[in-house]
């Protein structure tokens, strides 16, 4: 039969690039893990940053006269209401509190005869109601000895830093995977010219354009990483959904309380076909920047 | 090859209404347009990389529509002048002029418009094995991107004239040397090329098949391309009384393959 497609014909089957695939494959494998990985922390800390931001807590030192204690706490309530609105302000019952502690001490360790300070939940937000914040501060210093208002901004720095890390980590792997592929390409473009220099040649001398030769390397090199990354890509958002059931808290009801954005899963759907694009672009300007400098050696 | 499959090739109407075209000089409404030579080299100096000059101080204008043998020793750089004309090399020194273009300062994206207007047939015919009979001789036309109908059409009319209407599945290496040229041949006119650049094209076959060829070359001349056949069979060049650019000591003296002046094809003009 005649040919009708000459671009499925001029480099040969034999010119096919398996190993492109399975490089372009587990390339796109590992680049879903770590996105998968990234995007989870993303939305973890997302979560807990606007928990840590929508609330202030207000430590009030516990006296061992009870009636000293509730004066202190009643002082402390009344310097808060002129601030915030009553129902803006909790005061957390001391179940609440020994509840906090049992993860540290133990569940079955005793804790009432400690004496355990009183604390108030303010629902403010530290970046919103600064101000406010400020001014409590203040008052609280003045009004009510020992009473701390604590806006977890140590913690939130620290965990902040940590998890910019991660990350950073993540998305690195992710960039590093993708520069890999990049280069994994640009190499098999050029070994696969120097293979087919021959047929380069003629077809320069038959008068095809650069662009025409460019676009058989790029359609080959795009077609062996979608071979390759649409099926990591399958492979790789299994093991994600598998380690994310795993890992799901047994109550929690939900698969992925960490990836429920849609955004997410397009994203991580959007790798394969990002590979082949990229890996064609990737195949075209390697031949072109080649065929500048090819022909007359 | 059958003689009569050329013979066809030849006398065929469809053939002559293909080729016969005007070339180089036009005439419209009395007024005469003269197109710029299709070849002129001034002082050419060619080297391979430090190596010594392959050519040096070649000068010579070629008319279009005119016929020339090259001839020369082999290792003479006939193939070497030729890769010069299809721009395949660039002189190291001197000026190339194609179709009035100046071959040094043609910026690489005009290259291949330049190169679809000349048809070369290689010494070792430059095929591409893994393609088919047919699908080497389409080559030039789908490059040009012609529509895969025309593409079917003129190569199959072109293989039935060379004699490989039977072999157009059949891929090089199962072909005899001299099917390999016929189909460098068809491949090389397949676009009705306006320079036809031939290097050795009858060194694979008898002297009888290589008369034919040059036959062939010789009609595709008269209906308007200008022809350069290399060649260094000298019982070719007494029977074809055509202009001769011979190349010695990598230079070019103009001369004529037989005495008998019979030829309407203009000498080489020869600049210095």
């Amino acid at each position: 039969m005649i040919a009708a497609n000459p671009h499925s014909l001029l480099l040969g089957k034999r010119g096919a690039s398996p190993l492109l695939s399975w490089i372009v494959g587990f390339m796109v494998l590992l680049a879903v893990l770590a996105a998968a990985g990234g995007a989870a922390l993303n939305e973890a800390v997302s979560g807990w940053g606007k928990g840590l931001q929508g609330s202030v807590t207000v430590r009030v030192p516990a006296p061992e006269d009870a009636a000293e204690a509730d004066a202190l706490l009643e002082s402390v309530l009344k310097v808060l209401r002129q601030g915030v609105s009553a129902e803006r302000v909790r005061v957390l019952p001391e179940t609440e509190i020994q509840a906090l502690l049992k993860p540290w001490l133990g569940a079955q360790a005793d804790l009432s005869g400690l004496p355990l300070p009183r604390l108030i939940s303010l629902d403010l937000d530290i970046s919103r109601d600064a101000e406010t914040i400020r001014a409590l501060q203040s008052r609280l210093a003045a009004a009510a000895t020992g009473a701390v208002l604590d806006d977890h901004g140590e913690w939130r720095n620290r965990s902040a830093g940590l998890f910019l890390f991660l990350r950073l980590l993540a998305w690195s792997a992710v960039g590093v995977v993708a520069f890999c592929a990049i280069l994994t390409v640009t190499l098999t473009t050029r070994s696969s010219m120097a293979a087919h220099r021959n047929i380069i040649e003629i077809l320069c001398l038959l008068g095809a354009r650069d662009g025409y030769i460019a676009g058989l390397f790029q359609n080959r090199a795009a077609r062996a990483a979608a071979l390759g990354s649409l099926p990591a890509a399958v492979a790789g958002l299994a093991a994600v959904l598998a380690l994310a059931w795993k890992v799901a808290p047994p109550d929690s009801g939900e698969l992925l309380p960490w990836l429920r954005g849609m955004s997410v899963w397009a994203g991580l759907l959007l790798i394969a076909p990002a590979a082949a694009l990229t890996a064609a672009l990737t195949a075209r300007w390697t031949v072109l920047g080649t065929l500048r400098t090819m022909e007359q050696n | 090859m059958a003689g009569v499959t050329f013979h066809f090739f030849i006398e065929s109407a469809a053939f002559r209404r293909k080729w016969n075209r005007p070339r180089g000089r036009t005439e419209t409404a009395g007024v005469q347009t003269v197109t710029p030579e299709p070849v002129r080299l001034q002082n050419v100096q060619l080297r391979y990389g430090d190596g010594p000059a392959v050519l040096r101080d070649v000068s010579f204008t070629l008319s279009a529509g005119s016929f020339h043998f090259l001839t020369g020793e082999s290792g003479a750089g006939k193939t070497s002048l030729l890769g010069l004309m299809y721009l395949a090399l660039r002189p190291a020194q001197g000026r190339l002029f194609l179709f009035g273009e100046d071959a040094a300062s043609l910026p690489r994206r005009r290259a291949p418009e330049l190169r679809r207007k000349i048809g070369v047939v290689f010494q070792d015919f430059r095929l591409l094995d893994h393609l088919s009979t047919f699908d080497n001789v389409a080559l030039p036309l789908r490059l040009q991107g012609r529509p895969e109908e025309e593409v079917r059409r003129h190569v199959t009319e072109l293989l039935e004239w060379v004699g490989l209407a039977d072999r157009m599945q059949a891929r090089p290496p199962l072909l005899s040397g001299g099917q390999q040229q016929r189909i460098a041949i068809a491949r090389a006119v397949i676009t009705r090329p306006s320079l036809l650049l031939a290097d050795e094209p009858t060194g694979n076959v008898d002297d009888a098949i290589a008369r034919r060829l040059l036959y062939l070359f010789g009609e595709l001349n008269r209906m308007g391309a200008t022809v350069v056949i290399a060649t260094h069979n000298p019982r070719l060049l007494s029977e074809f009384d055509r202009p001769v650019l011979h190349l010695e000591n990598g230079t070019v003296t103009a001369g004529r393959s037989s005495r008998t002046p019979s030829d309407d094809s203009p000498p080489p003009e020869q600049t210095s």
